[in-house]
């Protein structure tokens, strides 16, 4: 230590690290020129695939690759997929098809869920995300076991794959899944979006008592959007405030001028929170003069946030509802007049001028 | 003079020492970043982040915008912004007492109308001025506040955003149309998430076509090149590292994405500080180990939000200079973290790390570069060992920046051509000689500068994306229905 330091040791540190650092550049370079080369390999083969299952057009072609699903090797799998998701609804249910016609169910069912019990989780994505695009039949207790995958992004795959399997024993795995709350309920309630879900969803309704299951089916049902999940909804009796709000969401999104008679005693209710949201339901009707005197009504209400959701919902009813604005700018209610007005300034119909 | 080379040679070797655990360091993190990319490059295709953006069950959004003097670009922002593909979200907009025609830009692009509305949090700032909303598009509030400073303009857009998630943004900032829905992914898959942070990349030089960069290029100065590469080691390589550690520190307020009520549990952005950014995310960590409630901070590497970086070296200067006194600022605040059992790897390992590696650091190394001297002349070490010295930092940096290069070849390929490759790698050489030598200037500079301007942002000069970026005007906002 006294004296120079020896020189040697930094020598070879020096030596070392420009070799850590030729190796990154090799590294690099070839990185970007192996890359080249991959992803014109990898774009020709999608391309062939896509055009091969692309449509009805060219079903000699696509029956050759479905054939070739059954024993494809996983990267294969996971490109087929990818085309797949490609695919717009009519297309995918031409391929969906040929499958059925070819009997091909069985074979490709073996397949992809000896994928879907991979040891990797991608590939187990990949088998459950093919079984719910392909629709195979009996897909879905492999499905559903899946969603305890202890990885989250195969959960969440074979929550989407139970959805687009579109039957009424996925949407039953589904809706019992929401109870386990092992899939974010959003990715339940998406994959839940399908007509052929309302009868699973309204056989839920009738399980009485105040649950949050219960409320996410009945957010469901409005999402849908189906006339028969407006009957469901119309005949829901609710527990508590919070079903009741999620009743006039739903609505405000699924009803029909049915729901008029029904918002309307909503308007009426003790909870203020019930109120705003059944006033937001009205402004989705048609614009009829029962629906803009009832929410003329309730500009003067003592809640805020229901003043300016009648407000609100008049605007967005546009004709009458603009009117009924304009008479409310001379309302005896300086709560209600604000309101109108700021509404009314809203629509570019001046708020101060108009009044 | 026995005990002066006593104390040079002793010195020396102290911070030869403290050399070689910076690099040690920083080559740890480069491998845990690579590790973190990877992993995540390879799960991506199990995610349908489209299927987020569209879904109408996404948490909705509320992007925090504050904006001072940012009439040049802000028109600019908030479209790109709005093209945004996601489903439910707002752009909250707050004027923060500007002396130019921000707000009167907003109003005439936007047709903002004053409306009155109830604020949800109570946050102390500065006097609201009014509130706007747009008539074309009702997804845009505007805050007209008197000024009081970024953290203050956040804390009263923190106070009228409606929804659960907010996120805080530049208002020189554009966001990639999927880069919302992959930073949300997290907040549905781990509900204790409260914070993730995205990439922020360098858009000078890029072409940017209706506020979307469509083709990106590396800056066509050097000063930006420099930055890109900083930003990229910073980002693929430290914060990546450090969010797969739990120690995240720092997330850019240039693109975060915060659950509301845990920002407003801990009292929203402090307004004495600089670095209001990275307080926050430490007083969250805080927060949340005092409580000892279960969290999530952490960092993606692929939502991407590109800003316009500083174009000259005095705007640089200031920026850096404001970093360093955040740093400083943050740390002597949550002094009590460090070395804490209490808190955790954040008060054992996140938090001394930043004190010495990062806030000493500049200390520590000028006073390398006073020891080495003293050694070279009292003829302790010789000049070759001195020279192997500054060889192998170089070496080591440039190690480090072609790191990062390698992790963005493998997961992101943003740059497809080989010239801005090569452009990049020749910076990264450069940057050895002179650059980083200013910067810890520049560092050492603000232990100075922290008692004179407390608190002061310093200007920000914008030209909207003038360095070889080429913008389009933006296109007219067409009117759209009234929010159910």
């Amino acid at each position: 230590m006294d004296g120079s330091m020896p020189l040697s040791y930094p020598s070879l540190v020096v030596a070392g690290s420009f070799g850590a650092f030729v190796v990154l550049v090799v590294l690099l370079f070839s990185k970007r020129l192996g890359r080249n080369r991959a992803e014109r390999v990898q774009a020709a083969r999608i391309a062939a695939l896509s055009a091969l299952v692309g449509g009805p057009a060219c079903k000699r072609p696509s029956i050759g690759v479905l054939l070739s699903l059954a024993d494809a090797r996983s990267s294969e799998l996971m490109r087929i997929d990818r085309v797949l998701r490609g695919l717009d609804h009519e297309e995918l249910a031409a391929v969906r098809t040929v499958v059925r016609e070819l009997r091909l169910d069985r074979a490709l069912k073996r397949r992809l869920v000896a994928e879907a019990r991979d040891r990797r989780a991608a590939r187990r994505a990949t088998g459950a995300l093919l079984l719910g695009r392909l629709r195979i039949s009996g897909a879905a207790p492999v499905l559903a076991d899946l969603l305890d995958d202890p990885d989250p992004d195969v959960a969440q795959a074979a929550c989407r794959a139970l959805g687009l399997l579109a039957d009424d024993e996925g949407a039953r795995v589904l809706i019992t899944a929401l109870e386990h709350r092992r899939v974010p309920v959003e990715r339940i309630i998406e994959s839940l979006l399908d007509r052929s879900a309302v009868p699973a969803l309204v056989a839920r309704l009738e399980h009485h008592g105040a649950d949050t299951v219960r409320r996410h089916a009945i957010r469901t049902l409005g999402l849908i959007g189906d006339s028969a999940a407006e009957e469901a909804l119309l005949a829901v009796t609710a527990v508590d405030d919070e079903e009741q709000i999620a009743v006039c969401r739903a609505l405000a999104t699924a009803g029909t001028d049915d729901c008029l008679g029904y918002l309307r005693a909503m308007l009426a209710h003790d909870s203020w929170p019930v109120r705003a949201q059944a006033a937001t339901a009205l402004g989705s009707l048609t614009p009829t003069v029962p629906v803009v005197s009832a929410l003329e009504d309730v500009l003067s209400d003592p809640s805020w946030w229901v003043r300016a959701n009648a407000a609100a919902a008049l605007a967005r009813l546009g004709g009458h509802g603009i009117a009924g604005l304009l008479r409310a700018t001379r309302h005896p209610d300086r709560y209600a007049r604000a309101r109108a007005e700021e509404a009314l300034a809203l629509l570019a119909l001046g708020g101060a001028g108009a009044a | 003079m026995h005990e002066v080379h006593r104390i040079v040679l002793n010195g020396t070797w102290l911070l030869t020492g403290y050399f070689v655990a910076l690099n040690l360091i920083y080559a740890l993190m480069s491998v845990l970043g690579f590790r973190e990319i990877r992993d995540y490059v390879r799960r991506s295709p199990m995610r349908d982040y489209r299927a987020v953006a569209r879904s109408p069950l996404a948490p909705p959004i509320s992007l925090l915008v504050p904006a001072y003097n940012e009439q040049a670009c802000i028109v600019q922002s908030v479209h790109s912004l709005l093209r945004t593909s996601y489903a439910t979200l707002e752009v909250v907009i707050v004027n923060d007492g500007s002396k130019d025609e921000t707000l009167a830009e907003l109003i005439r692009e936007f047709q903002l109308v004053p409306v009155e509305r109830v604020p949800r949090a109570r946050l102390v700032t500065k006097p609201i001025r009014g509130v706007y909303v747009s008539r074309l598009d009702p997804r845009i509030t505007a805050i007209d506040k008197e000024n009081g400073g970024k953290a203050d303009s956040l804390n009263a857009a923190l106070c009228y955003a409606r929804y659960p998630l907010v996120c805080s943004m530049d208002s020189d900032t554009m966001l990639e149309r999927d880069a919302l829905a992959r930073l949300v992914w997290p907040f549905q898959t781990h509900p204790e998430t409260i914070a993730i942070g995205g990439i922020v990349r360098i858009a000078n030089g890029c072409a940017i076509e209706n506020g979307e960069v469509t083709d990106v290029r590396t800056p066509r100065s050097i000063i930006g090149r420099l930055q890109t590469v900083e930003y990229l080691r910073a980002f693929l390589s430290g914060r990546t590292a450090w969010s797969r550690l739990g120690m995240l520190l720092v997330i850019s307020g240039a693109f975060g994405l915060f659950r509301r009520e845990a920002v407003i549990e801990a009292g929203g952005y402090a307004t004495d500080t600089v670095g209001e950014d990275a307080e926050l995310v430490v007083r969250l960590h805080r927060l949340f180990r005092d409580k000892k409630v279960p969290y999530r901070i952490g960092f993606l590497a692929d939502p991407v939000c590109w800003t316009e970086s500083p174009s000259s070296w005095r705007v640089l200067a200031r920026q850096r200079d404001r970093w360093q006194r955040g740093l400083i600022e943050t740390l002597w605040r949550h002094r009590t973290m460090l070395f804490n059992p209490r808190y955790g790897r954040v008060g054992l390992v996140a938090m001394p790390y930043y004190l010495v590696f990062e806030l000493l650091g500049p200390v520590l190394e000028t006073a390398a570069m006073v020891f080495f001297v003293a050694a070279l002349a009292l003829g302790i070490a010789p000049p070759s060992l001195i020279l192997t010295f500054i060889a192998l930092s170089c070496v080591f940096g440039l190690c480090l920046s072609t790191a990062s290069l390698v992790i963005e070849e493998h997961a992101f390929r943003r740059y497809r051509r080989w010239t801005c490759l090569l452009r990049l790698m020749s910076v990264s050489l450069v940057e050895n000689f002179g650059y980083r030598q200013w910067q810890t200037l520049i560092r050492l500079r603000a232990f100075t500068t922290l008692r004179r301007n407390k608190h002061s942002w310093g200007a920000m000069t914008r030209t909207g994306f003038s360095d070889g970026a080429t913008p389009s005007s933006p296109p007219a906002v067409t009117p759209r229905p009234a929010e159910s």
